[in-house]
This record gives structure tokens, C-alpha cells and sequence, in this order.
């Protein structure tokens, strides 16, 4: 039988006729297939908005669209880390501005920027030295009274490390060392040391520096992540970038930038924090303090944390916080340190008026972040070869990229010049190598890696244990300290050239496009061009180069799949068990339709039609609940519920949109799952022979 | 009763074609249900068997030791003390060591990497003696031998490391090579010293790449500290599962000899230095956890891995119940003259019903049996291949380079308890039906 437009007029006009008089059938059939579409929509429109929002936090923060690294590097490139603790060791660029002139000539490449990344542990200094060096200052400019008062403070701080000796003394395996030192620190507590030091003040400030200031201990330390960049061209490339505190690093200068995520998230004040991250809880999540037994327990907490900000208090501050506290609470009884207490004892009545009350009352008296824009940092870093590197370098301000704030990835490293890395890193310049080449010539060593020629420089088998231990004698504590004094003023003042960054090594490059679409051809392009010019780099995409992190969006992606397919092996067995016992209802029209002329092949168009016309009812019903669902999603946001989560959305809610693409993929799906389910009830109809209908009635 | 089930067996067999679709649909959903559960018990074991011989006990009594408000040591003090007072209180013992924990950076001639390290009496750690395997040369060396090198015991001398594949090959190292270990001591001074590999061991799960282990004299040495110090307790008990319990009464007990006890604070030990160093006391306070406090960072890989598979497990049920419901139906018109012609000879309305039931009970009772029976022994197949997962990311989730699956009896009989009752719910409705049907409409009714 030809088929002419009159019977595909006649089959579609059969097949939506047999959707309502076989409306209990179809309704069954037609809710799996509804319901499967839906999943599909929901599906991939979730997937592609976590990807879209994810691939943004990774291009638009630091990775760019590709990244460069040493074609013979021993391990892959991971910005955000490969799983391991360890370093990975990603090679070297030792020719950046080689790389950075060709890639830069070619046509779609819109900047190359140099990278390295690393952890250190950085301190902003020891309190006794920062004591000491105003006393000097008021010594010198002779003014009794402060120095008066600045006595009292240091001699405080004296009790208290005596006391903290005292208990160390406990802890160690060798106390008659501490015992030692708790005997220097009794003699600068004692009466007559500080008479002796109004007389002559030089060598007794000079004994505290020396002698006391080493003992006493640091701040606490810091451990940031940091990307070591040109930081002019990290700012005009990535368009997100800006600075939120303080200013950009001048040109030329040595200074890190502080992710803002960072300095709220690690630097913030223990109760600030603890105030910022409760109040989000009660806004974002509805949560209440009294129902909420996480809340509950954090509240509990935070109350005897009340030390971080009293112990910061002048005396005079903390006066005057102490009659505010009195009235606000209405208390009479109490020290700051139980009126603060019980300040922080909130509920959910009082925590928005105290909240406010901190920021207003409280947060100026405090130092509000533990690193201020403008200090100092010790940052001490390992180098490639395992020793221990320090360099002093400015703070000037922290950095967001705009839109990306929530975002995890964007959130977790800090920026710093290029310079300052290098020495970080352990880099030596190309003089220095060719200098330590030529002494190992002469003594007969063949050849220099970079990372071998600090051992060169400074001897193998140097031993950190040995230079921690003469740490004792007298000698080496003044070296020290004219060493420090020496290493201040050589970070501080070095300025560097726009070639001096140029001319150095990265570790590795972000390649910006002037189109991300052409990002397969450009890898391609690297390739080709390596082959060329032998410059020994190799180019991988973002999602590579992000390490564990795009590979579990490949993961979620797979699981996902996963789901809709076995959900749609099973719907189709379902579906398929549907047809057969709908077709063997039927056998009786069938035969009727056979028998007054109908071919097979009608019969089979026939079943096909009515499922597709099934399908693409049920197709719309369904991709209009999903594309509904997520528009509503969309504008409302769905909340993360865990860590992870606010991870994998980069924030604490995604917001989806539902793209044509995806109503076209799940439509197709369900058309395609309710052909290949009606294929075999449809054959099984075509068998039935004209004679069955006269028969069936019987 | 007998009869019902006799005529529901010769029912099904009747309709061949819709039982075997049905029965293999219901068996296939079984099947994938009792897997993902053995996939996440097994993924639970290897947490629990990493975790309690890496990283902590079935209960710890850890403490933190503050020599002035603003600093902390996560140390017992007087551990010998404290540990007469666990040995006395705590129940159910299996046996108690103790351990000393630091933080290090490991240096080789190739590499370096930041990790914890474990201070253990090897002799008395019988946990670690069990779960930790020495791994042959060729794992970690590329023209290594394929036998072991090295010996586990040796990690009784000072000044021996033992390491885990992955990190023999970041290191670039093998049995015998020199490392340096630097770490940073209580008084903010910087140690380091030089040690011999005495073992390599084969990872056990993520935990493995985050720690290597010394004697715990070398580690007390390298951080100058006195012989009555250390870092934790480590309680044993003889059934995990009494883990919580355990901790809450070791606890009141020590509270009750006079120690200060710290709030319990679900949480890994290094996870709560923010806090106590916060906090305004000094002296010493002991912290008591469990294993699952100490890994809970690993256990949302738990929750999201059960989350995913309620989900799909709920989506399939679903689809399966409209799918019985709806056979049932048609079994149901198929039938209609059938059912008119019992009732009219006389048979209740309720017997009716028992009789639809039962066929859908049966019919669910052996699919579901053979799908999970199935699910069981697959999972058992997979697990015995050993299979090597290819994706960092995935051996992540897993804790492990290799799928484990863990089938335990009550899965498979919960699992055909549960979908049997389900596929019953779904029959209950067109079974009504069927038994409210008049004799006579049904007998009159046509096709």
C-alpha cells in the first residue's frame, strides 16, 4: 500500500481518537512517559546550570580557558588540588616570555599570564618585638611617661610567658632548657631590671630584643594558598578581578592581595565570624536558635570564646565597653569578661539587636581581622628542595571576582607578585645558575638543575636541626636579628622592572580567548605550534587543568546518566508489558481493520502513530512541568544543604534556567523510548490475521 | 489457602507473556536495589577498616593542652594517669593503646609532601598490624622486584618511616632511602631529622595518603617532648557499634575522677584548634570522639552515595507500581466473566479479593527473591574481581582504588520483604475492584 496523505490523515486521525477511547491505558502509559520527562528536564538543566556556574568560578578566577605547563612536568596540572597533600610537581616554564610573545601572536589568544602556585605559612610577627620596638621609639624621643606606661605593658606580657613556661615545662622532654629561659624571663620581670634599664637603656632593650623577644612566642599562624602572578596583566586579563579593601598592588612592587573569601573566612574575628555565619543561618535557612540543636550548641560555643575580643581591649576601652554592656543589658554585677559572656549568650529575640551592637559598639575597639591592610607578613615557605624560605612582604588589600563572591573555587587563593613567588619558590636567576655552574666546573660536577643548585649553593647536607639548636648561643640571636633587620629592609625596598618579571620562570600560564567556543581548535593550535618551536610547554582546557574538581563534574554528569538510563530500561519493559496486553485487548479491531482491506503495514503506522501521538502529549505535558519547575527554581533558588553542596553550586543556592536544548533532548528521549517500547506489541498486532475477529467474538 | 495459591500459579502461568515481562522488570529492581546497598556497605567497611587502623579508635580520649589562653597542643599530659582511668571505666574492651600525632613535611631527593604522622608501638597496634600490608618493590618502583622488601617490625627502631605506595612514588623513594622529616614543635621552633624508609605499604583507601608512621618514641623526640605526653587514647572496643555509648560513659567517668572533660564536638581533633584556641583557660582538657567524628569529613560521601540511590530506587518504584497496577488491571478485565461466573457459584467477595492478591504477592514474592538473589551474587562477583576504578575522582568517593561491595543476608531478605510488600499495595485497588464486580454484570460483560 502506497501512503497516500488521506490515510496519514486517516492513521492521525485513528491515533488520537484511540487516545481517548483507550484513555485507561494511555493515562498509565502516559504518566511514565510524563514522568520521565520531567527527570530528564530537571536533569540536565540542573547538570548544565551547576556546570555553567562552576566552569564560570574556574575560567573567570584563575584557570582562563586553557592553561600552559612543562610538556615534561612529572605530574598533571591541578589548580585546586589532586587529591594528595603533597605538592604536585608540574615542571617548570623557564622561558615564560618566549611562550607569552608566540601564543600572544597568534590570531583568538587575547593574553597569556604567568602563574605558580604554592601554600606558606605566614605570621604577622611576635608582639614582644612590636612592644619593644615602640618602647625604642619612645626612648628615643625621651618621653618618660610613655615609656612608663609601656613598661607596665611588656612587663605584663612577661607574666604571662613566665607562666606559659612554667607549663610548657611539663610538656617537654628536656625542661632544664626552659628552665633556663624561664630564668631570663625572671630576670626582665624583676624590679631593679627595669631601674636598670631607665639608666641605660640600650643594652637592657637590647637584652629583651635578644633574649626575650625569641622565646616569647608568635602570632598565630596563617596558612594561605597563594597564586604568584604578574599582577598588572592577572587584572587587566581577568575582567572579574577587583579589589574590594586597600588598594592594588603599585607596579613594580612587591604586596599580596588577600582573597576577600579568605579574610572573612579565616582572618575575620572568632566572634565576628561567629556572629556573621549565625546570622546567615537564621536569614538563609530559616533556623532558630532555640530549635535548632546545631545552632544551639554553636551559640553555647561562642560564648566562651568571649577572650578573642577582651583580651584585644585597652583599659580605657574596655571601661567605657564595660558601662555600655552594663546598660544595654541592664546589669549592674560583673567584669568585661562576664558582661561580654553573657552578651554573647544570644536567642533568638535579642540576636539582631546584639548583633548590631557588636558592629557598632564593639568592632572599632577590636583589631576586626587578624592580617589589617597595609601590615607586614613573615611568610615562610618550602622551597623545591625542602629548605625553608622566608620573605617579608606588604599586604595591600583584598580582591573578589565580581559575581563569582560565593563561589568556593574563586574564594580560596590569594594573590601575589611574581617576584616575591619566585623567591618563595627557591628560583635562582640565570646568573647565579651560570655562577654556580662555573664553580661546579671547577670542582667537577657536571650539571645543575634549578632545584639542585641551592643545594650547590648552600651545601647538601646543610642541617636544619643544627641551625635550630645554636639557636641558643648568645652569638647567633644577634645574627639573627640584624638578619631579620637586613631581610626587612632588602623586601621592602626591592623594586622590580615589567623584564624582571618577564624574564623569570612560572610554573604555569592561564591563555585567554577572545572566544571560548574555539577552545578545541586552540589546544589543537598549541600543539601545532609546540611541534614548531619546541618550546616546551604543553596546553590542557580548564576542566583538565582543575584537577579533581572537573572530574567530579564529569562524575555527577556519568551518575546522572546513569539514573535516566536504567529509569528508562525499566519504564521501557513497563511501558512494553502496557502495549502487549493493550494490543492483546485489541486483537478483535485489529482483525476487523484486516479484514476490511487494512495491509500490515497500516496496522503497524497504526500502533506507531497512537504511541507517538502519546508521547509527544505526554513529551509536552511533561517538559512543560519541568521547564515550570526549574523556572520556578530559578527564581527562588535551590538551597544547598551541605558543604559539598554549596561546593558543586558554587554558593549557598543555584538558581537553574532551562535551555530550549533541553526540552528538545528530553522530548526526543521520550519519543524514541515509546517507539522502541511499542515496536514489539506493534509486530505482534501485524500477526493478527483477518479470520481472529470473527473468531474472537465467540 | 493452599487452593489460592495453586489457582494464582496456574493464573500466572496463563498469562506467560505479562508475568515473565512483570516478574523481570520487578527482578531487575531488585537486583540494582540490593547492589547499590551492598556498594554502600561496602564503602562503609572500607571506611570503618581505614579509619579505625589509620586514624582513630572505636572511641578516642584526646585532649587539648593550652599553656597560655591564646595557644593549644592537642596532647594528654598525664597519659598513663588518664589511661588507668579509661582502662577502669570503659566497658567492653577489646584492648587500648596510644599514639602520638604530629603534622610533618617530608622531604626526598625528588619530591616533598605534607602529611600527619602517626607515632605507634607496632607491637601493641594489632588493629594496624592487621589492615596495613607491606606492598611489593614493583608497585612503587618502576623496575622494582615483585617481592616485598623491608619489614614491618622494624618500625620499633628510632628513627624509621613507614610509607604507603602513593607516597613512596611522590617521594621517589624505596627501602632504606633517606627522607627528611621537618616539623614545627610546640614552641613554634622548627625540627627536622633524618629517617630511613623501613617499609611500603599498600594504600589502604584515601586515609592512607594522608599519613605515614614512626615509632612513637622518634616522634615524641623529634617534638622534644616528655615521656609523660602523648596525643591520644585509643579504645578498642569488641563491638563497634557501641562506639557512642561507650565514649558518653567513658566520659562521666572521667569527669567524675576529676578531669575536665570538653564539650563532645563531632569533629576530627586538627578541625578544633579555631576553637580552643579561642576559648580562656589553660592547662589541660581531654576530648573524647568517636571514629565517626574523626572521618566525619568522609561520611557525606556516604550520605550522597545512599541519597542518589533512594532516589533512584524511589523513581523505579513508582514506575513499577503503575506497571503492576496496570497489569493488574487488564488481568483484572481479562477476567471479568471469570470472576462473574465464581461469584454467582457462590464465592465471597473477600475470597475474590485474597485471590487477586495473592497472585500479585506471588508473582512479586519470586521476582523479587530471584532479583535479589541475583543482586547478591553479582555484587559478590564484583567484589572478588577486584575491580581497579580509573578515575581519581571516583576512587575519592570510594575511598578506594577498587570497587567493594559487601552482601550481607539481612539486605537480600529486606530488600524481598520490602518490594513484595510494595507490589502488593500496588494490587490492592484493581484487586478491590475485581471483588466488587455483580456477578451479573460480570458474567454479561463482553471482551
Amino acid at each position: 500500500m502506497k501512503l497516500t496523505s488521506s490515510s496519514l490523515r486517516m492513521l492521525s486521525d485513528l491515533a488520537f481518537r484511540n487516545l481517548f477511547s483507550h484513555w485507561q491505558k494511555n493515562l498509565i502509559v502516559g504518566s511514565i512517559m510524563c514522568f520521565g520527562t520531567i527527570l530528564v528536564v530537571l536533569g540536565t538543566a540542573l547538570l548544565d546550570s551547576i556546570e555553567t556556574s562552576m566552569s564560570r568560578s574556574i575560567i573567570s578566577s584563575f584557570g582562563g580557558h586553557l592553561q600552559l605547563y612543562a610538556k615534561d612536568a612529572r605530574d598533571d596540572l591541578a589548580l585546586f588540588g589532586g587529591g594528595m597533600m603533597g605538592a604536585s610537581d608540574i615542571g617548570e616554564l623557564s622561558r615564560f616570555d618566549q611562550i607569552r610573545k608566540r601564543l600572544e601572536k597568534e590570531p583568538g589568544i587575547k593574553a597569556v599570564v604567568p602563574m605558580g602556585i604554592s601554600r606558606a605559612s605566614m605570621s604577622t610577627g611576635n608582639e614582644m618585638d612590636r612592644l619593644l620596638e615602640t618602647l625604642r621609639q619612645h626612648v628615643k624621643e625621651n618621653q618618660p611617661q610613655k615609656v612608663e606606661k609601656q613598661a607596665v605593658k611588656i612587663r605584663a606580657v612577661l607574666d604571662l610567658l613566665a607562666n606559659e613556661l612554667e607549663r610548657k615545662k611539663l610538656l617537654s622532654a628536656a625542661p632544664e632548657k626552659i628552665s633556663a629561659e624561664l630564668s631570663r624571663v625572671q630576670r626582665a620581670q624583676s624590679e631593679e631590671f627595669w631601674e636598670q634599664l631607665i639608666a641605660d637603656p640600650e643594652t637592657h632593650i637590647t637584652f629583651l630584643e635578644s633574649k626575650i623577644a625569641p622565646i616569647s612566642p608568635d602570632d598565630r599562624l596563617i596558612y594561605l594558598k597563594y597564586l604568584g602572578t604578574d599582577l598588572d596583566r592577572f587584572a587587566k586579563s581577568f575582567d572579574r578581578f577587583e579589589i574590594v579593601r586597600g588598594t592594588m598592588v603599585p607596579s613594580g612592587e612587591r604586596g599580596f592581595l588577600i582573597n576577600q573569601k579568605v579574610y572573612d573566612k579565616w582572618l575575620k574575628n572568632k566572634i565576628a565570624r561567629e556572629l556573621d555565619e549565625i546570622k546567615n543561618e537564621m536569614e538563609e535557612e530559616g533556623s532558630t536558635i532555640a530549635e535548632d540543636a546545631k545552632l544551639t550548641a554553636r551559640v553555647r560555643r561562642m560564648s566562651r570564646l568571649y577572650r578573642v575580643v577582651t583580651y584585644q581591649l585597652d583599659p580605657d576601652d574596655s571601661d567605657a565597653l564595660k558601662l555600655k554592656l552594663q546598660k544595654f543589658l541592664g546589669k549592674e554585677q560583673g567584669d568585661i569578661n562576664e558582661l561580654f559572656q553573657s552578651f554573647l549568650t544570644v536567642d533568638d529575640k535579642n540576636f539582631s539587636a546584639r548583633y548590631g551592637f557588636f558592629y557598632k559598639e564593639v568592632a572599632p575597639l577590636i583589631k576586626l581581622y587578624r592580617v589589617a591592610i597595609g601590615e607586614y607578613l613573615n611568610t615562610r615557605s618550602y622551597t623545591k628542595s625542602g629548605y625553608v624560605k622566608s620573605v617579608r612582604t606588604k599586604v595591600y588589600g583584598t580582591f573578589r571576582f565580581k559575581g563569582l563572591e560565593a563561589s568556593d573555587l574563586a574564594g580560596q587563593t590569594s594573590l601575589v607578585d611574581l617576584m616575591t613567588f619566585r623567591e618563595l619558590y627557591g628560583a635562582i636567576s640565570d646568573e647565579t645558575r651560570d655562577e654556580v655552574k662555573a664553580i661546579q666546573k671547577e670542582i667537577g660536577i657536571d650539571d645543575v638543575s634549578r632545584s639542585s643548585a641551592e643545594d650547590a649553593l648552600f651545601g647538601e647536607s646543610m642541617d636544619l636541626e643544627e641551625v635550630v639548636e645554636t639557636d641558643d648561643s648568645e652569638v647567633d640571636s644577634d645574627i639573627e636579628i640584624k638578619f631579620n633587620a637586613s631581610l626587612r629592609e632588602s623586601n621592602e625596598s626591592t623594586k622590580f622592572t615589567q623584564d624582571d618579571i618577564d624574564q623569570g620562570l612560572a610554573l604555569n600560564a592561564a591563555v585567554l580567548l577572545e572566544n571560548p567556543s574555539s577552545l578545541e581548535r586552540m589546544l589543537k593550535r598549541v600543539a601545532e605550534i609546540e611541534e614548531e618551536d619546541n618550546l616546551g610547554v604543553q596546553a590542557v582546557s580548564w576542566r583538565k587543568a582543575s584537577g579533581i574538581v572537573g572530574q567530579f563534574i564529569v562524575l555527577v554528569r556519568v551518575v546522572l546518566y546513569v539514573i535516566i538510563s536504567i529509569t528508562f530500561l525499566v519504564a521501557l519493559v513497563i511501558i512494553n508489558n502496557s502495549m502487549i496486553m493493550a494490543t492483546m485487548e485489541r486483537v478483535k479491531e485489529i482483525g476487523t481493520i484486516r479484514a476490511i482491506g487494512a495491509q500490515r503495514k497500516f496496522v503497524l503506522l497504526m500502533f506507531l502513530m497512537e504511541t507517538m501521538a502519546l508521547g509527544i502529549v505526554s513529551g509536552l505535558i511533561g517538559a512543560g512541568i519541568g521547564a515550570g519547575i526549574i523556572k520556578a527554581l530559578g527564581s527562588v533558588g535551590l538551597p544547598a544543604t551541605s558543604k559539598q553542596m554549596v561546593f558543586l553550586f558554587s554558593g549557598p543556592r543555584l538558581f537553574p534556567t532551562v535551555e530550549p536544548h533541553h526540552l528538545i533532548f528530553a522530548s526526543v528521549v521520550i519519543l524514541l523510548v515509546s517507539i522502541i517500547s511499542t515496536l514489539y506489541p506493534a509486530l505482534i498486532a501485524t500477526r493478527v490475521e483477518p479470520v481472529v475477529a470473527m473468531q474472537a467474538g465467540e | 489457602m493452599g487452593i489460592y495459591v495453586l489457582i494464582a500459579y496456574r493464573n500466572l502461568v496463563q498469562a506467560k507473556r505479562r508475568t515473565l515481562l512483570l516478574g523481570l522488570a520487578l527482578a531487575s529492581v531488585t537486583m540494582l536495589l540490593v547492589m547499590l546497598l551492598s556498594w554502600s556497605s561496602g564503602i562503609s567497611e572500607t571506611m570503618v577498616r581505614s579509619a579505625t587502623a589509620l586514624s582513630s579508635g572505636h572511641v578516642n580520649v584526646g585532649g587539648f593542652y593550652k599553656s597560655t589562653p591564646s595557644d593549644t597542643a592537642p596532647l594528654v599530659v598525664d597519659v598513663a594517669q588518664v589511661r588507668t582511668a579509661v582502662e577502669k571505666h570503659a566497658k567492653n574492651v577489646d584492648y587500648i593503646i596510644t599514639r602520638q600525632r604530629g603534622w610533618a613535611r617530608l622531604v626526598s631527593d625528588s619530591g616533598s609532601i605534607q602529611t600527619g604522622i602517626g607515632g605507634i608501638d607496632i607491637r601493641a597496634d594489632r588493629r594496624f598490624l592487621e589492615v596495613v600490608q607491606l606492598s611489593a618493590e614493583s608497585e612503587y618502583l618502576d623496575d622494582g622486584r615483585r617481592q616485598i622488601i623491608g619489614n614491618i617490625d622494624d618500625l620499633a627502631k628510632d628513627n624509621r618511616v613507614l610509607l604507603f605506595v602513593k607516597q613512596a612514588k611522590q617521594l621517589g623513594v624505596q627501602v632504606g632511602d633517606q627522607l627528611t622529616v621537618t616539623i614545627e614543635t610546640l614552641t613554634g621552633q622548627t625540627n627536622s631529622v633524618d629517617v630511613t624508609v623501613a617499609a611500603v605499604a599498600q594504600d589502604v583507601g584515601l586515609l592512607s595518603g594522608w599519613n605515614i608512621y614512626m615509632s612513637e618514641t622518634s616522634v615524641r623526640k623529634i617534638y622534644d617532648l616528655s615521656d609523660t605526653a602523648a596525643g591520644v587514647i585509643m579504645v578498642y572496643l569488641k563491638d563497634i557499634s557501641e562506639a557512642n555509648q561507650a565514649m558518653k560513659t567513658i566520659g562521666l567517668g572521667l569527669e567524675k575522677d576529676g578531669y575536665k572533660v570538653m564539650e563532645h564536638d563531632p569533629n576530627p581533633f586538627w578541625a578544633k584548634f579555631d576553637t580552643v584556641i579561642a576559648e580562656d583557660w589553660v592547662g589541660q582538657k581531654l576530648d573524647l570522639t568517636t571514629w565517626r567524628d574523626e572521618v566525619n569529613f568522609l561520611t557525606w560521601i556516604l550520605r550522597a552515595i545512599d541519597s542518589v540511590s533512594f532516589l533512584l530506587i524511589s523513581i523505579l518504584v513508582v514506575i513499577i507500581s503503575i506497571g503492576i497496577m496496570n497489569a493488574m488491571w487488564i488481568s483484572v478485565r481479562e477476567r471479568t466473566n471469570e470472576i462473574g461466573t465464581v461469584r454467582a457459584l457462590g464465592m465471597a467477595k473477600n475470597r475474590v479479593l485474597t485471590l487477586f492478591m495473592t497472585e500479585a504477592l506471588l508473582l512479586g514474592f519470586a521476582s523479587t527473591l530471584l532479583g535479589a538473589t541475583l543482586g547478591a551474587i553479582l555484587s559478590l562477583a564484583i567484589d572478588a574481581l577486584q575491580l581497579v576504578v580509573p578515575s581519581r575522582a571516583v576512587q575519592i568517593m570510594l575511598m578506594s582504588d577498587t570497587l567493594h561491595f559487601s552482601v550481607s543476608i539481612s539486605t537480600v531478605i529486606g530488600s524481598t520483604i520490602a518490594f513484595t510488600v510494595i507490589v502488593g499495595l500496588a494490587a490492592i485497588w484493581p484487586a478491590y475492584r475485581a471483588s466488587q464486580l455483580q456477578p451479573v454484570t460480570a458474567i454479561n460483560h463482553v471482551g
